[in-house]
């Protein structure tokens, strides 16, 4: 019985949407174009956030960090205090599921001459064979990788570089000043040129392979493990793991998410641009539907006159009104992600290279991120609006007085 | 010669029936004027919001750090600050009264930039030091905030000022001790005990996480030099920076030295002004095709319900090209209402959204939070009118030209 009225409820208007083909199509065709731009913005952020948390995360921190408690905060300030013990404890982190790769570092700061010119860095020793491998995670941009096989080699930041005036093959002598054991130098060969996505960083920051920062530094352990996993989205489950099977007062666990500020900040200032952008789009969505169904409903006076004066109750004609409204919110949202789903093949093809986001070095390729979760968002506002908008037109259309709606017939 | 579109009447017939026309529908008129409004002033927001921001930026950036205009010796910026030859002049006064001369500009600061390591006894940092002439630099730099302690001060031979990322690494505080190992031009390597006065933050992070600031006078004994590398221009109006960047460059470039503006340096606010003009031009195109969709819905509606007015007319002896203009020109003033009630509106909320203020929240590279303002830029009051505009004019061209294109006989019969 309830799906016999339903069935002749949408029955009737489908019929309605089809007579007044031309106006239901411009009302289908704004939500759809509104809802297009929505879920482009959204998709368009959603791969922006994600390439950049991609980057973020094989460029700088890896997924999981393992240190001595404290490390991050106080570390910096008396790094002999925070070593960690030999490789060959950490070997039981490679045996964990979904981890990838896995590589110590070792962190320390001093000096750097080329000739007459000496410029301090930071530098970090890491280890070339499974640390830092991908193009994506530290781009050459002259001479080559470290190889596992040359301890060496050292890598240079874009801007140490052109300061310090040296080229892949050049030699230069890094000088540390160790507390307690005192000054230690040794000569290295410049194997390449590295960028990273921060400018600053490339500036005073260099890399080498961790036996020469141990030989440097005068120590055998490591300052952090950092560890690689398979997917991003089993960052959670592993640190748990992770946790579970280390000593609480001896090792720290964190997540990229706890280390990466700079992401947090960037998305939470977005998410906030991005909200203005949907509020917009929804207030001209919500004007747009309620200026279409305004119109439908007065130049309906006489048949909601007819209607009512068949004895439709007033509930069934507020019933009918919404649910036209909210019909052209599923036509329009379908169309619309359908849109916006082409917007994205379109996009894609056509490569678009964005420039670099503020204080990083490297652009990146726009593309639309369209997930489900974004469709779902995008089709719920289409349809919450659309009968938002119909609500008032609808209640009027069912106040009316029958006689005075009848009179309108011409 | 007559005027084709106005057919049998003067223009002013026409503006006026059309008038008449858009009062007649209250209800519709309304509808689509606040759909109108609504765009504009969303457009007139956004604009003066993002402007704003780009402005802020901009000072934020000059009154941190750079000042307006550099000057330095040709391939200072390229090839760093090490080798001696890139030295300004022993003689820096005579440099600062030329410059100091020139039209608009309120003072000139030197600063000799070095490379170094900050150690506390157990761990060194890698630092990019600075000589300043402190009670310049505290004139330029309103934006750099004093966490703790004071200002350097020109009688601080052994003091120092440290950027808040340098005072976290190395856990020194005001009062604390702190040694800098620097190698001089010369080859050798300097070693000298400063006292921390202060713990300094700018709008960038980058920079606070290197940075260390000594007197002048302490930089130029540490590496054990007269001189200074780098002068930085203050002006007395942001505006003024092309101009006097342009006079600078034509008196020092045969003198070998090199110009650069607060934009020629600042790679952050050029990438933020990059990002916040897409931004904006994706806000107004979705506006832009929002209102086409939203008036052309209004227009079409309320043609096809007026068919048999217009089929009447065109009996009446009325030209097809007078009812299109007809209908044109009620969407003209549906637009220019529209568009004016807009910017008027847009305008006061601007003005009052900027009596109170938006909090911001600190940008990805900064600690600091600041308190945003709408501008009410007039290149954008008047882009968001012209859109406005344009949109209600573009929605009507398709179905007034179909209208007039109908047939007398089959519109007439239109009416019921």
């Amino acid at each position: 019985m309830m799906s016999m009225r339903l069935f002749a409820l949408i029955n009737i208007i489908l019929r309605n949407l089809l007579r007044q083909r031309r106006r239901a199509l411009i009302a289908i065709f704004s939500v759809a174009f509104g809802i297009a731009a929505l879920a482009v913005a959204n998709g368009y952020i959603a791969w922006m956030f994600y390439d950049f948390r991609e980057a973020t995360i094989e460029s700088q921190y890896a997924h999981i960090q393992v240190t001595r408690p404290h490390y991050h905060e106080e570390g910096r300030a008396d790094p002999f205090r925070f070593l960690l013990p030999d490789d060959s404890a950490a070997a039981p982190l490679a045996q964990l599921a979904h981890v990838r790769a896995w590589g110590p570092r070792l962190a320390f700061t001093g000096l750097l001459s080329k000739g007459e010119t000496t410029l301090s860095f930071i530098g970090e020793g890491f280890d070339p064979a499974t640390d830092l491998t991908g193009d994506r995670a530290l781009r050459i941009v002259a001479g080559s990788r470290l190889s596992a096989g040359d301890p060496n080699g050292i890598l240079l930041g874009k801007g140490l570089a052109l300061q310090l005036g040296a080229k892949p093959g050049d030699a230069v002598v890094i000088l540390v000043d160790n507390p307690g054991t005192g000054l230690s130098a040794i000569e290295a060969r410049v194997a390449g040129i590295f960028e990273s996505v921060s400018k600053a960083y490339d500036d005073g920051a260099i890399l080498v392979p961790i036996q020469a920062a141990r030989r440097l530094l005068k120590v055998s352990g490591a300052h952090s493990w950092l560890v690689y996993l398979d997917d991003t989205d089993n960052t959670a489950a592993v640190a748990e793991a992770l946790r579970r099977g280390l000593d609480a007062r001896q090792f720290e666990v964190r997540t990229w998410d706890q280390l990466a500020e700079f992401y947090a900040r960037a998305v939470e200032l977005f998410r906030q641009q991005l909200d203005v952008v949907r509020f917009i789009v929804f207030a001209i969505i919500l004007l747009g539907i309620g200026n279409t169904m305004m119109m439908s409903v007065m130049e309906r006076t006489g048949e909601i006159g007819t209607m009512m004066a068949l004895g439709i109750r007033r509930s069934a004609v507020l019933n009918q009104f919404l649910a036209e409204g909210a019909l052209i919110g599923v036509l329009g949202g379908l169309l619309g992600v359908l849109l916006a789903g082409m917007i994205g093949i379109a996009v894609d093809a056509m490569q678009i290279e964005m420039p670099p986001p503020p204080s990083l070095t490297r652009g990146y390729q726009a593309r639309i991120l369209l997930t489900p979760a974004i469709a779902a968002e995008a089709l719920g506002i289409a349809v919450v609006t659309t009968m938002l908008a119909s609500l008032y037109p609808a209640w009027k259309a069912s106040r009316m007085e029958i006689v005075d709606a009848l009179r309108k017939y011409r | 010669m007559r005027c084709v579109n106005t057919g049998e009447y003067p223009m002013q017939g026409l503006l006026k029936l059309a008038l008449r026309n858009i009062f007649r529908h209250r209800g519709r008129t309304a509808m689509t004027l606040a759909s109108i409004v609504f765009g504009v002033v969303a457009l007139i927001l956004a604009g003066g919001f993002i402007e704003d921001t780009i402005i802020e930026t901009g000072e934020a950036t000059i009154r941190s750090n750079t000042g307006h205009v550099q000057v330095a010796r040709r391939g200072y910026w390229e090839y760093g600050s090490q080798q001696p030859e890139r030295y300004l002049s022993d003689d820096v006064e005579d440099l600062r009264r030329q410059i100091a001369a020139i039209d608009g500009v309120a003072d000139v600061m030197f600063r000799l930039s070095f490379s170094g390591l900050l150690g506390n006894g157990r761990s060194d940092w890698s630092i990019i030091g600075e000589g300043v002439e402190p009670e310049r630099e505290a004139r330029l730099a309103s934006y750099l905030t004093v966490v703790s302690g004071r200002r350097l001060t020109a009688q601080d031979r052994f003091g120092m000022m440290i950027g808040a990322g340098v005072a976290k690494a190395l856990k020194l505080g005001a009062g604390d001790t702190a040694s800098l190992l620097v190698s001089t031009p010369g080859g050798a390597t300097n070693l000298l005990d400063f006292e921390v006065v202060g713990v300094f933050q700018t709008f960038s992070k980058d920079y606070d996480a290197r940075a260390v600031r000594i007197s002048l006078a302490a930089a130029q004994e540490l590496l054990a030099t007269p001189g200074a590398q780098l002068g930085v221009v203050l002006l007395k109006d942001t505006a003024a920076t092309p101009g006097v960047a342009d006079t600078l460059r034509q008196r020092l470039t045969d003198k070998g030295f090199e110009v650069r503006t607060w934009q020629d340096l600042d790679l952050f606010y050029n990438q933020t002004v990059t990002l916040y003009r897409q931004q904006f031009g994706f806000l107004t195109g979705i506006i832009l095709v929002m209102l086409l969709l939203s008036v052309s819905n209004t227009v079409n509606i309320g043609i096809f319900e007026r068919v048999s007015e217009f089929g009447t007319m065109m009996a009446l002896g009325n030209r097809a090209a007078r009812v299109f203009g007809l209908i044109v020109t009620e969407s003209v003033c549906l637009g220019l209402i529209g568009s004016l009630l807009g910017v008027v509106i847009g305008t006061a909320l601007a003005w009052a959204i900027s009596q109170v203020g938006i909090a911001m929240p600190p940008p990805p590279n900064a600690d600091q939070g600041y308190v945003s303002k709408v501008l009410i830029v007039p290149g954008v009051i008047v882009l968001a009118f012209a859109t406005g505009l344009l949109a209600a004019v573009v929605a009507s061209l398709l179905p007034a030209r179909r209208v007039s294109r109908m047939q007398i006989a089959e519109a007439l019969r239109q009416s019921v």
